[in-house]
């Protein structure tokens, strides 16, 4: 749609064009209005406010943050200071536009005041009450954001005040002012990991950043009773839009690095290994903590690889035997060293690890490179990279590539899970026909009940999984929970082999239908462990247990998309029939049992 | 001052207004403009702070409702244009 890539194409250089100041913000929130969605091919996020202040005048900000990350921010806001009145009714305007996601602004200053101003007075237990009271209040109404709605919920943690009640002597109270609120948060917290779908919105993070002495404007606090400078509304409206995509979008899978100035300072052909920017003065140190932060990346799931101009055998010296070099080669899930075209190298990286390009972010120091790739492979997100080495991991921070909200057991060990893909793509290579090599393999194929703890990684699968993916229902954590609870059939899959555990991998839902019927609500399976056979395990487990109870067929509905064809051949194959005057429809006769289960791994089933 | 602040003040709230910057002049106020309800009044304010690196006391922001009375306001804060 050429008209699509002229608007987005106009609106992104008047985004880019945007500076720091409130009036360029205004005008730019208008262009953004100007265009419908579609017309620009972004995202359309729905967002409802519940507040105890006048919260609206983030509205313009958030709209540009927003289109800045392809997000179109519808935002409704409930009149300031009805929290109950407006989230206990479920008629209220905060459920009325369905929205995806609710955001609970409450102030300890406006709804706990006692904590803020009356703490020096206040003995002990009372001010364990008020906590109590304030974090009990706040509990109930996600509690009720539950009960009327399927959306994701924000929950504002508490800012420090500006100005501690006892002064600077607070540090040396028994109990001080600063330890309370953070023990509020940490309360907070606690309530959301209880509340499916529910996240901390952590605003007093993005306060200690601005830093307290500019977060407040006092007169925009007495007058309009909006508790933030232009400088607090700028940050915090940029960090919502950033939680606001990390809610609605998957993030980027794999972070692709080049080398050369990015990964250390100078050409390695030309200086040589000894002579590199690499180490602990300037500038080697900024490249060393660039490393550093890189690492953390890779700790909490992010697969490192590397495109590269350069000569492979001089870079593996590198990263092998430099003293200096944090990240060592085994740290990298994929490489392209050579002296071929990037953009092909970006291809080449996400078909070696099974992902699409759109799971890829581009770091590359050279203009010229990022220009190159932005052409010709647009889904990659390419990173503005500063021409400052010390800037760099702040400007990967900011492109938010790579925000989760949350961070699962699988994320921590995901480039394990890669490198021993690599492994076992070697083994690949020694046996001769797919069957030897999955008995090779001696998989262990785990089938249990989805339980709570399970949950959170199942919803990071139906967000997440596109080629196997039957049904491609993106159903929020909640509406997971909820079938569940109603009695769904609800199967988890978990796949061990001889080169480690690859976690949990496989999920399925069905529901009970009239007439003998079992309706697979979702089916899907990790592209991680795509051809190994493990998807008929999966099947003969929910076959088992809708026979159970009592159906005679299981029906599905293939929802046919662009990166799910390898579904089409998996129905027939594997009884499956299309549905007479149905499209798209198939079925299962279970009349006969549960289709047979390959003798190619050991099936282990849990309740 | 010498110089005439008028311009950008105009400038100012026909972004934050989405007005046509030809449409504001020294008559122009809060009566005269659709946009400028007590939000938007918030907006001119900060954008105003941020635009002549100054900052307003309370009465001063209340004050602000017209073309006249901003430039007078940063005229005694002695900004330039």
């Amino acid at each position: 749609m050429p008209q699509t890539r002229n608007a987005a194409e106009m609106l992104r250089s008047v985004l880019a064009a945007v500076g720091e100041s409130p009036a360029s913000y205004l005008e730019a929130a208008r262009q953004v209005d100007r265009w419908e969605p579609a017309q620009l091919g972004f995202r359309q996020v729905r967002v409802s406010f519940v507040s105890t202040f006048t919260i609206e005048v983030l509205l313009p900000y958030l709209a540009v943050e927003g289109a800045r990350r392809s997000l179109a921010v519808r935002s409704s806001v409930a009149p300031f200071g009805q929290l109950e009145q407006q989230v206990l009714d479920p008629d209220s305007a905060v459920y009325r536009s369905d929205p995806h996601v609710i955001v609970v602004a409450a102030r300890a200053g406006d709804a706990a005041p006692a904590l803020i101003h009356e703490f020096v007075r206040l003995p002990r237990a009372e001010v364990e009450r008020e906590v109590e009271h304030f974090v009990g209040r706040l509990e109930n109404l996600l509690r009720a954001v539950r009960r009327h709605s399927r959306a994701q919920v924000l929950l504002w943690n508490q800012t420090m005040p500006v100005r501690l009640a006892a002064g600077i002597a607070d540090a040396r109270l028994d109990l001080s002012q600063t330890d309370t609120i953070a023990n509020v948060n940490r309360r907070l917290a606690s309530v959301c990991r209880c509340t499916p779908g529910a996240y901390v919105f952590d605003v007093c993070r993005v306060a200690n950043e601005v830093g307290l002495a500019r977060w407040e404007d006092p007169k925009l606090l007495h007058l309009a009773r909006i508790p933030l400078s232009a400088a607090a509304q700028m940050a915090t409206a940029k960090r919502l839009a950033r939680y606001l995509n990390a809610l609605t979008t998957a993030p980027r899978k794999c972070l692709v690095l080049d080398l050369d100035n990015t990964l250390w300072g100078g050409v390695l052909g030309e200086e040589g290994a000894a002579a590199i920017g690499l180490g602990q003065d300037y500038p080697g140190n900024a490249f060393k903590a660039f490393h550093q932060e890189l690492r953390s990346y890779r700790d909490r799931g992010t697969l490192l690889a590397i495109a590269s101009k350069n000569d492979a055998s001089a870079v593996v010296e590198v990263f092998e035997r430099h003293p200096d070099c944090v990240l060592r080669w085994g740290d990298f899930a994929a490489t392209q060293i050579h002296w071929n075209d990037k953009a092909a190298s970006l291809v080449a990286i996400a078909e070696e690890l099974g992902i699409s390009t759109e799971g890829l972010a581009f770091f590359d120091d050279s203009p010229v490179e990022r220009e190159w790739v932005r052409a010709r492979v647009p889904e990659v997100q390419v990173i503005d990279v500063p021409a400052d080495p010390t800037r760099y991991g702040a400007a990967l921070d900011e492109s938010g590539a790579f925000d989760h909200v949350v961070l699962t057991d699988e994320d921590r060990k995901r480039t394990e899970l890669y490198r021993n893909d690599a492994e076992r793509r070697q083994l690949a290579r020694s046996v001769t026909s797919v069957e030897e090599f999955l008995r090779a393999l001696q998989m262990r194929v785990t089938l249990c009940a989805i339980d709570s703890v399970a949950l959170g990684r199942v919803a990071q699968l139906v967000a997440k999984t596109n080629q196997f993916n039957v049904t491609v229902r993106r159903q929020s954590q909640a509406d997971i929970e909820r079938i569940i609870a109603q009695g769904a059939i609800a199967v988890s899959m978990r796949i061990e082999d001889r080169f480690g555990d690859n976690g949990l991998v496989g999920v399925a839902i069905a529901l009970e239908e009239p007439r003998g019927a079992a309706s697979i609500d979702t089916f899907l399976m990790s592209c991680r462990v795509l051809g190994r056979r493990a998807e008929a395990a999966l099947l003969h487990a929910v076959a088992d247990r809708a026979i159970a109870r009592g159906a005679t067929r299981l029906v599905v509905e293939y929802v046919r998309t662009k990166k799910n064809a390898v579904v089409a051949g998996f129905l027939p194959a594997s009884g499956f029939t299309p549905v007479p005057d149905r499209t798209g429809w198939w079925q299962l006769d279970l009349s006969a049992g549960s289709p047979p289960l390959p003798d190619l791994f050991e099936v282990v089933e849990r309740p | 001052m010498k110089h005439d602040l008028k311009p950008r003040v105009c400038r100012v709230l026909a972004s934050i207004f989405g007005v046509p910057l030809d449409s504001v002049d020294t008559s122009t106020s809060q009566a005269t403009v659709e946009p400028w309800d007590s939000l938007s009044h918030i907006h001119l304010i900060v954008a105003l702070e941020a635009e002549f690196s100054v900052s307003f006391t309370p009465e001063q922001a209340l004050e602000m409702t017209n073309v006249q009375a901003i430039c007078d306001v940063l005229r005694a804060k002695g900004a330039a244009g």
